[in-house]
């Protein structure tokens, strides 16, 4: 059996050799059947058929005329759809709107059109109102949650009052905030009017979901035209700009303060 | 890789014109003979044979842009068409085997004496005879073996076998095709 397997092996080497057209020499040694079906092997070879030489010519020049007619009639559909497309102004508007389209899917997909929130241009917010809020605009809370806390609960006279403003990206997305830190009031208790307004800030932060940012406000207990001030105090911020409509800031729990007198 | 892409690239659009006819006329030059012989292993009638090859490089000129090259030589890829059209007219014409004895094929021989060539021509006429008496899976080693020349690897690829299981077949078949052969010649 083992016999019979070295044979069936030899006779697939010599078979290869011999089909590739080398000369295999005598050997003596050779097993008698091996010699018999490779000498066989050659005659088989040997006698393949050959195809006739017109016919050939005849089947070349056949497929060279169908290869001829399959680039011509391709050559023609491409035309075609050129010609359509140069002639219809039509299917160059379309054309030119699925490539706006797509150009920018890309764009927005690539986070070019990142949501971004600003302090609105106009001055410093004197009142509470609350704004007009529209179906497009989130909701307060629903893009950044905010904190904010003092220092200390009860202030001397002529003391510096530090306000940490914390905002946090509660959004899926990133978040570009605007004109960072956002305009903050000091309010009277008593009047509920601003006495003092921090502007908004010039720097631009980047916040990925789930971010935070802070800054602390330094206040000297003055009022709009320097004076110092005393009495309870609470604070609030003006709203942003987002997506050309106002976001509403509303601090997750009041924060309030007293200055003695 | 595509095979037009190999030779074209870096071609304008009429080069490609061009070079597809290129590459197509020096893959039939190539292929025919071993195509030819192959389908002439199987099918003893010259015309039928030439009929089928036909039919196998209209095929292979429809396909040909097709070709991917990544996914299979291009002798396996030609060679599978073969088979699958040869598959095809068995189907259609109800038997597996197709053996007119009153049509013998052209032996290659070069300038032979009219004595030599009628030894030839019996000598193929019978060895076809003897092929067609084979299995079908014996017929289909043998005829991809001394056509395409291909490995018993490549072979064993195409017809999924092993590649031990083909050598196996391919050595007892040539075994069985001598006896029979001789035996018709002695007899």
């Amino acid at each position: 059996m083992g016999r019979e397997k070295e044979v069936e092996k030899k006779f697939t080497e010599y078979l290869d050799r011999i089909l590739a057209g080398e000369e295999i020499k005598a050997d003596p040694a050779m097993d008698e059947e091996l010699r018999a079906a490779l000498d066989f092997a050659r005659k088989v070879s040997s006698l393949g058929a050959v195809p006739s030489a017109q016919y050939q010519a005849r089947l070349k020049a056949r497929l060279l005329q169908k290869l001829e007619e399959q680039e011509a009639r391709q050559k023609e559909a491409r035309g075609s759809f050129w010609e359509i497309f140069r002639s219809h102004p039509v299917w160059q508007g379309a054309v030119a709107l699925l490539l706006v389209v797509i150009a920018v899917t890309i764009i927005w997909r690539a986070g070019f059109f990142q949501p971004s929130i600003t302090a609105p241009a106009h001055a410093p917010a004197a009142t509470t109102a609350a704004p007009t809020t529209t179906a497009a605009v989130p909701s307060a809370g629903t893009l950044v949650s905010i904190d904010a806390k003092t220092d200390k609960s009860v202030y001397q006279p002529g003391e510096a009052v530090k306000i940490e403003l914390s905002m946090k990206n509660v959004s899926q997305k990133p978040l570009t905030i605007e004109d960072f830190p956002p305009i903050m009031s000091l309010m009277q208790a008593d009047t509920k009017q601003p006495v003092y307004t921090f502007p908004a800030g010039k720097e631009t932060r980047v916040l990925a979901s789930n971010a935070v940012v802070t800054f602390t406000y330094t206040w000297n207990e003055t009022d709009f035209n320097g004076r110092p001030v005393n009495g309870s105090y609470y604070v609030e911020l003006e709203d942003l700009e987002y997506q050309g409509h106002p976001y509403q800031l509303i601090l997750n729990k009041p924060v309030k303060f007293e200055i003695l007198r | 890789m595509n095979i037009f892409l190999i030779i074209m690239m870096g071609s304008d659009a009429g080069m490609v014109a061009r070079g597809t006819v290129e590459a197509f006329i020096a893959f039939y030059e190539q292929y025919l003979p071993k195509i030819f012989k192959y389908i002439s292993y199987r099918i003893t009638d010259k015309f039928q044979a030439e009929d089928i090859t036909s039919i196998i490089f209209e095929k292979a000129l429809t396909k040909f842009n097709q070709y991917d090259a990544e996914k299979a030589a291009i002798s396996t890829w030609i060679f599978r068409i073969a088979r699958n059209t040869l598959i095809d007219h068995f189907r259609a014409s109800g038997r597996e085997r197709s053996v007119p004895l009153d049509n013998a094929l052209d032996a290659p021989v070069k300038d032979p004496s009219p004595e030599e060539a009628a030894i030839n021509n019996e000598e193929c006429r019978t060895l076809k005879d003897c092929i067609a008496r084979l299995s079908p899976p014996e017929q289909e080693i043998v005829s991809l073996k001394f056509s395409a020349e291909m490995t018993n690897r490549q072979i064993a690829g195409m017809l999924g076998l092993s590649e031990s299981n083909v050598g196996v077949i391919l050595y007892r078949a040539v075994r069985k095709l001598r006896k029979d052969f001789e035996g018709w010649s002695h007899g």
